[in-house]
């Protein structure tokens, strides 16, 4: 019976891969085609990046079914996965981490990552791999460039496009130019965009506009060995961001990436290496008085520097590939806030928010990704970290005469020092093919991630006690032990996936008032940090349904319950249960559809300061949004894509809100009013 | 290590899960060994197709047809050339010789693509579309070499262009695959093998 079933799984997995292959003629190349059908799953996401009209990275992460927002304007949504967020996400823009330059997240990574500048997205909910980087409990998100293709002896590609949203007036331009052959290329992208304030749907404004211009230049080429080599550089210029969820706007968030890799086959016992070394440096400003009026002035200009170095190597073992490799990645990341009187620019500080704060986290990893028998697979991985950090300037007085140590001595009754942590992941993954097309999958995972810079060491003192933000040097990583499992089915017109998780989170570095809480020596309802144990659990599920030839429907789901245990509180800023539902006609030449967007009440909220944490803006109510969408084929070259956002001009917000630790009225950023948009893209 | 007491048991429960893996995969790559040997995995449905790469390579393909016209033409010039005069009898041996040097080569050429084509016909029964890579709608060309050898070995595989993981799939094909189809007698087999593994989903 054993024998049957691999036998039927092994048949089943053949039967759906269909192999053709060509002889051809001596001194030609003969091909041989394997053709498979694509697998929905509800753990992984790839984003088409021409469908929409999306203000930068984080907005166009919105469309993958399961990724909510931390909405503060039109550009800058922090994305949030599996109700994980910040570092419990690695985001990687072709490689390389870009952190921001806000203490805040004004400019999270997925900021920088235009879509017109990439050529595709992924998403990896949950933990699929720890090649990627250290932390990811929640998930890995992957903006990736791909060499390009030079076709029938062409030796220039170009694609080249516009698009407009009518809410805001938010346009954008782009060119994207490769020149070369298959031994080399030279690359660029350029894209422009800029939008005014939208308005919601009871036509009032809400703080949006936003101004961005992104360069990318590459240059690739292979040596006679067949040894590949990329240069990139990456130039981000972001300008007017407004915040209709911030005290501040944004005059300036810059990013500069300059990144080199080189790939190999056969290096020593390895079949493939690849060597990555890179390097981000962006530059933040944000301030209360460019962009609107203040009593008194502030402004906090900040710098992060990110250097990193990623060697991978893989062989063949077995029946399955070893992935081993080591990375390094270094932050240097500093901020400080001026403040004066209205009228002059203010050049006095008062609080160093980020101390001059060094983190390094070298990784070393392994990976073995094979097959136990004939359909059944799976992966099981380790990773030591080494993380160092410190706040150079913590013991530093302000113009003002603050000091950081001052603070976090107050809070915690401990000054910053030199610390270092060794961090132990783990990950285990099994896939088996079941008859007809299904499969069952499940994980299990232990993935440590070490509190960030805001996290350790933010340092906003104030005299007013609710208004300060202090960071907690003495935070321990969190540490999530997970587990995962999913089902993917296929029936005759459907495909479906389901996956369910439970991550146990010991040391959960939660973000709190001063209650007085074990550790915390005040009750004053300052911002804080502390762990505590927590627990995470949830559902995704995604799925298709062809009606007929031409017509299908897309049904997502997703719920994340998050718990503090350690107090029994519920875990602020929780997406509460959504889901979409879509019904569209396709044929070869044009595509047109409608999707409703259904997002359940939360009510497990904490909304008061000397309570709780009061992260929420209140509980939120639920609501419906009905969008329309079309696309059609322009020749064989253009393409062109129309669509209207909500459709009933539904006055709505995301229960999802930046928290603020210094004006606790910060309430939800409403959703733009009904916005017609369209993108239109030509290929030569 | 600064790891707290709380976490030393997950720890400890997935480090031995990692160990027992580590043999699971030595058992398991002998039994996968042992039974491929026994039985490829060769399936009656699959539709195995010769098909032209593109036009460039359609106009070079010599069809079956084609080399019969051929032969019978060529059939057709050798009776005309036995009834020439005896002086240029020499010279026509020396064509003769030239002819059945061709012909061999031409037979040698032959049994040389029909046994490359044995062989990547055997490969075949080795593909597989990564399951990671179908989930993240990966597709690609792959490039793979290899010089193979006399004794049916090979030496020197490489897959070049495209993703990771569908090069390491194609290679993973070819080693796989072995040991190949054992060459044809009194034929020298050791030549250099490069073909393209197309990976497109759908």
């Amino acid at each position: 019976m054993k024998h049957k079933n691999t036998l039927l799984s092994g048949l089943s997995l053949i039967g759906s891969i269909t192999v053709f292959s060509a002889v051809a003629a001596d001194n030609e190349i003969p091909a041989i085609q394997v053709e498979a059908d694509k697998i929905i799953d509800a753990t992984t996401s790839t984003l088409n990046l021409d469908n929409s009209f999306s203000a930068d990275g984080g907005e166009l992460l919105l469309q993958t079914p399961g990724v909510s927002g931390v909405k503060m304007g039109n550009h800058g949504v922090d994305p949030v996965i599996r109700g994980q967020k910040h570092n419990q996400l690695n985001i990687l823009l072709d490689g390389a981490f870009v952190h921001g330059g806000c203490p805040n997240r004004m400019d999270p990574p997925s900021s920088f990552a235009s879509a017109e500048i990439y050529d595709q997205v992924t998403v990896l909910k949950g933990v699929q791999t720890l090649i990627y980087g250290s932390g990811g409990s929640g998930g890995t998100v992957l903006f990736e460039r791909s060499v390009p293709k030079f076709e029938n002896e062409k030796t220039v590609n170009t694609k080249v496009g516009a698009g407009y949203r009518s809410n805001g007036k938010a346009w954008d331009i782009f060119a994207d130019v490769a020149a070369g052959s298959e031994d080399g290329y030279a690359r660029a992208s350029a894209t422009t965009k800029k939008a005014e304030t939208y308005k919601d749907g009871d036509g009032n404004d809400v703080r949006s506009g936003y101004s961005e211009q992104s360069l990318m230049a590459s240059l690739g080429g292979k040596s006679d060995g067949g040894t590949k080599y990329r240069f990139d550089i990456d130039a981000v210029r972001g300008t007017d961001i407004l915040y209709a969820g911030a005290n501040m706007d944004s005059p300036q968030a810059d990013n500069d990436s300059y990144k080199l890799s080189i790939e190999s086959a056969k290096v020593a016992m390895f079949d493939t290496v690849k060597a990555e070394i890179y390097r981000s440096d962006v530059t933040h400003d944000m301030d209360n008085y460019s962009y609107r009026t203040s009593t008194t002035w502030m402004r906090v200009p900040s710098k992060s520097i990110t250097d990193g170095v990623r060697l991978n190597g893989d062989m063949i073992l077995g029946q399955g590939d070893l992935t081993l490799g080591v990375d390094y990645k270094k932050g240097d990341r500093d901020a400080t806030r001026y403040g004066g009187l209205a009228g002059t620019v203010p050049t006095n500080s008062n609080a160093f928010m980020w101390p001059g704060v060094e983190t390094d986290q070298a990784g070393l990893f392994a990976e073995y990704q094979g097959d136990f028998s004939k359909g059944n697979r799976y992966t099981a991985g380790m990773r030591l970290d080494k993380v160092n950090t410190n706040a150079t300037k913590a013991a530093l007085a302000a113009d003002s005469g603050a000091i950081a140590n001052n603070l976090y001595n107050m809070y915690y009754g401990v000054s910053a020092s030199k610390k270092s942590e060794n961090n132990v992941s783990a990950l285990y993954r099994m896939e088996h093919d079941l008859s007809k097309g299904n499969m069952l999958f499940w994980g299990a995972s232990r993935t440590v991630r070490t509190a960030d810079e805001t996290e350790r060491y933010l340092a906003a003192g104030s005299t007013t006690a609710s208004k300060r933000w202090v960071g907690n040097p003495d935070l321990k990583p969190e540490v999530h032990a997970q587990l995962d499992v999913g089902l993917n089915f296929k029936g005759k017109k459907s495909k479906s996936s389901v996956s369910v998780y439970y991550d146990n989170v010991s040391d959960y570095i939660l973000r709190d008032r001063a209650h007085g809480q074990e550790g915390i020596n005040q009750t004053d309802n300052a911002t804080i940090y502390r762990n505590v144990a927590a627990v995470l659990y949830g559902i995704d599920y995604d799925a298709s349904y062809k009606w007929s030839d031409n017509w299908r429907s897309n049904f997502t789901a997703a719920y994340v319950h998050a718990h503090n245990t350690s107090d029994d509180r519920v875990i602020a800023q929780t997406p509460p249960l959504e889901g979409t539902v879509s019904l569209e006609y396709f044929n070869n030449d044009w595509i047109v559809g409608a999707d409703v967007r259904l997002v359940d009440e939360q009510t497990r909220v904490e909304d008061d300061i000397t309570t709780d944490s009061g992260l929420d803006a209140g509980p939120s109510e639920s609501f419906a949004v009905l969008n329309l969408y079309g696309s059609i084929k322009l020749g064989k070259k253009g393409d062109l894509k129309v669509g209207v956002d909500n459709v009933l001009d539904k006055t709505y917000a995301e229960h999802l809100n930046k928290p603020s630790a210094f004006d606790t009225s910060v309430v939800r950023v409403n959703e733009a009013g009904r916005s017609v948009w369209t993108r239109v893209s030509m290929k030569f | 290590m600064t790891l707290s007491n709380k976490n030393n048991n997950v720890v400890s429960l997935l480090i031995s899960l990692l160990i027992h893996s580590a043999v699971f995969i030595y058992v398991s790559n002998s039994f996968l060994i042992a039974s491929q040997a026994q039985a490829p995995i060769y399936d009656k449905n699959i539709s195995i197709t010769l098909l032209p790469v593109n036009k460039k390579l359609k106009d070079n393909v010599v069809d079956a047809e084609t080399v019969n016209i051929k032969k019978i033409a060529e059939k057709k010039t050798e009776k005309k050339k036995q009834s020439v005069q005896p002086e240029q009898k020499q010279a026509t041996a020396q064509k003769k010789d030239a002819e059945i040097k061709r012909e061999k080569t031409k037979k040698s050429l032959s049994v040389r693509k029909s046994y490359i084509s044995t062989l990547l016909m055997h490969i075949e029964g080795y593909k597989r579309y990564p399951v990671s890579a179908r989930r993240r709608n990966i597709e690609g060309d792959i490039k793979v070499a290899f010089h193979l050898l006399d004794d049916g070995s090979i030496s020197e595989l490489s897959a070049s262009g495209g993703a990771r993981a569908l090069r390491l799939a194609a290679m993973r094909s070819v080693t796989n695959a072995l040991p190949f189809p054992p060459c044809p007698e009194k034929f020298n087999c050791s030549m250099q093998v490069n073909f393209v593994m197309k990976y497109k989903l759908r």
